[in-house]
């Protein structure tokens, strides 16, 4: 029953559009992606496709055919599902923290399991948008404790801890503890459930941690050390953010470097920015310099399209450097060290193109000019 | 400008920068970098490090946004989970002890201090400066100070006017393809165009080009002692992939030593300008199809030629003469020629 499923599953994972397949990879070591979206562009489907793919086997169909056999003795661990129902227990009341756990070692290298912490969408957006983008199902997975080749947590700080009574009255170093515990233990709950000698690579990934500051909870700087604690826990691979960067959380940023435009930008802002503004755009500009990876989407400069749903652009952010400059000789430290340009192939190109999101949530992504079909 | 004024500023600014590189004679104290989201300044940091491991000097790397230890940082201190004084007290305590030995204290930003501390960024910075320890700091300059510290000392200057004040050697970086597409423009008198965030649009972040594989373009603003600044632009080329010369060493292509060093900017082949160049006296060689110039050979050869005139002057006043030397692939004829 289980490969059954797992085989309807595999049929019905979309295939990540051509010109994105390069970009949903598993990231180096200790890496940051950021992808930034707007209000009028929901960058959700790129990450859908990013967590699809990190949970699928990236390692082609034999890996796949390896995954049946781990999940055949799946179903005989109930150590990996009762990991799961705890961390939904310790992930909160109420009924957001839905915890699943595959439970199961493939004893291949390259297993991930993904912790999604969500602060503006609910457990349900994640759901269909996994489902119509990245082919996870979540709910099925839950209910049988079982994923596809990765496991995946999801820690829903929207439903159960922003719109909680008690909240507003909890000082804000208090509440950003708590949400530091709390995805600490969903972390921490992803490893304890390996039973190879196999560590499991966590991925993390954020949604829209900049509503703490919109919230007032904390500053830029607190948030940004806030994620740097919980990227630097042990089992914690590598960390996807997801952030907004509309105009005016940014336009405090542009005005800040100083080139020979100033006057122009000058005359733009007559009123200094507000304490929110400059916030998030230090956060987003911050995470942008250690980022690897940048994917943004925005909408068509020239207006809505009925066949375009926007242009995405994927740059090099500050973090695609190493910084052990390849100087070579570090040839013991720097074995088991991946970097993004020392990947194979040419390392991170930048890249912008057009794409279409369709309501059935197939995605193209074709050049300009170029039909999309 | 002469040619032999330009070659005389080519050598002593490469001569300039490579000795801040390396930080020999305490050449910098306090070096700053300026970088942005088009260019990060992490290469030129690499750069830097690098340098100061192959001259065995002790490089203390403080981190605010880093989390894996650079590999050629002797001490990595996390400053991000430590309050002011306890990272204080461990780059005191890495700096001390090593009497006589260089040390290279590196930030990899300084925007968090300058958000925090920006009352006491002078007095706290300087106070790791000694003789024998030079500072490297990195500053992102798109990145806004909170509103709130800056109402608090609205009369203080800004905590990057006080470190553009402080720096001995200022360097500002610049991505090359951004440069290359400005410097095109200037030549079309088209509006310069702008990049990233200075494009303004919804949803940017990032130009295209930016932190380019190439290399990087340096802006340097060096202060002498003496208070006269130098100002200069280089390129610094990337250094090779890690790939191809540690595990590999395939066929020698990178070799460790032999890769390509910070040169002057007007002198990378793509932003060189044939204008510039004809002024500065021939040194398009490369550009036409003949040669006009003339090698050390010629040169010589025409020194040695001893032209009649001068011989005549010397004899004086013995009439008409034809004077040859004969060579040895002339026909000499009894008839035509007397001599």
């Amino acid at each position: 029953m289980f490969s059954h499923a797992r085989t309807r599953t595999r049929h019905r994972f979309p295939t990540p559009p051509l010109l994105l397949e390069p970009f949903l990879r598993l990231p180096p070591e200790s890496s940051l992606v950021l992808l930034t979206g707007t209000l009028g562009c929901c960058v959700g489907w790129v990450a859908g496709r990013f967590v699809g793919r990190l949970l699928s086997s990236p390692y082609g169909d034999g890996v796949v055919d390896g995954g049946g056999d781990g999940g055949g003795s799946g179903g005989l661990m109930p150590e990996g599902l009762g990991g799961g129902w705890e961390g939904r227990k310790g992930g909160g009341e109420g009924r957001g923290g839905g915890g699943m756990s595959e439970g199961v070692s493939e004893g291949v290298s390259g297993e991930v399991a993904v912790v999604l912490v969500s602060w503006l969408h609910d457990l349900a957006f994640w759901k269909t948008e996994l489902r119509r983008t990245g082919g996870v199902d979540i709910a099925r997975t839950t209910r049988e404790g079982k994923g596809d080749g990765g496991s995946l947590e999801l820690v829903d700080c929207f439903t159960t801890t922003l719109s909680t009574p008690s909240i507003p009255q909890k000082e804000g170093e208090e509440l950003m503890t708590e949400l530091e515990d709390r995805i600490t233990a969903a972390i921490v709950s992803q490893t304890q459930q390996t039973t190879a000698a196999q560590k499991r690579k966590v991925v993390l990934v954020l949604d829209s941690p900049d509503v703490l500051l919109a919230l007032n909870l904390c500053s830029a700087l607190e948030l940004h050390n806030f994620l740097l604690r919980l990227r630097s826990l042990g089992p914690v691979h590598a960390s996807i953010v997801i952030c907004s960067a509309d105009l005016p959380l940014l336009s405090s940023a542009a005005g800040t470097n100083h080139t020979n435009h100033t006057d122009s930008s000058g005359s733009e802002r007559t009123t200094p920015p507000t304490p929110l503004e400059a916030a998030t755009a230090a956060f987003v500009v911050q995470l942008a310099h250690l980022a690897g990876l940048v994917v943004g989407v925005r909408e068509l400069e020239t207006g809505a399209a009925g066949d375009v749903s926007g242009v995405l652009r994927v740059t090099r952010g500050g973090g695609v450097y190493d910084w052990g400059g390849g100087g070579g000789e570090g040839g013991g430290s720097g074995d088991g060290e991946k970097d993004w340009d020392d990947e194979a192939g040419e390392g991170v190109e930048e890249m912008e193109a057009l794409y279409l999101v369709q309501r059935d949530g197939s995605a193209r992504v074709f050049e300009r000019g170029s039909s999309g079909i | 400008m002469s040619r032999v004024t330009l070659q005389h500023r080519r050598t002593h600014n490469l001569l300039l920068v490579n000795k801040l590189l390396s930080q020999r004679d305490a050449a910098s104290p306090f070096t700053l970098v300026l970088d942005s989201l088009e260019q990060s300044a992490r290469p030129l940091i690499s750069e830097y490090v690098r340098r100061a491991k192959a001259a065995s000097v002790h490089v203390v790397f403080v981190s605010f946004e880093t989390l894996r230890k650079p590999r050629d940082a002797d001490t990595f201190i996390s400053a991000c989970k430590l309050n002011l004084q306890a990272w204080q007290k461990e780059v005191i305590e890495a700096l001390k002890g090593r009497q006589g030995q260089r040390s290279l204290l590196v930030f990899d930003t300084l925007n968090p201090l300058c958000a925090t501390e920006s009352a006491n960024l002078a007095a706290l910075l300087s106070a790791f400066i000694n003789p024998t320890t030079s500072l490297l700091a990195v500053y992102h300059q798109d990145i806004p100070l909170p509103i709130s510290a800056s109402v608090q000392d609205a009369y203080a200057p800004a905590p990057l006017t006080l470190l553009k004040y402080l720096a001995t050697t200022l360097f500002t970086v610049h991505s090359l393809h951004h440069v290359l597409a400005r410097k095109a423009a200037r030549e079309r008198s088209h509006v310069e165009p702008s990049f990233g965030l200075e494009e303004r649009k919804e949803g940017l972040i990032q130009g295209l080009g930016a932190n380019g594989k190439a290399g990087m373009v340096l802006e340097m603003e060096h202060r002498r002692k003496s208070g006269r600044g130098v100002k200069e632009w280089y390129f610094l080329p990337s250094p090779p992939r890690r790939g191809h010369t540690g595990t590999t060493a395939t066929g020698g292509t990178t070799p460790k030593g032999g890769r390509e060093d910070v040169m002057l900017l007007e002198d990378h082949p793509l932003h060189r300008s044939p204008e510039r160049e004809a002024a500065a006296g021939g040194e398009g060689d490369d550009e036409g199809t003949f040669e006009l110039g003339l090698t050390e050979k010629q040169k010589r050869d025409r020194e040695g030629v001893v032209l009649p005139y001068f011989d005549a002057q010397k004899g004086g006043g013995e009439g008409g003469r034809i004077l040859y030397d004969m060579g040895s692939e002339d026909d000499f004829d009894e008839e035509e020629d007397e001599i």
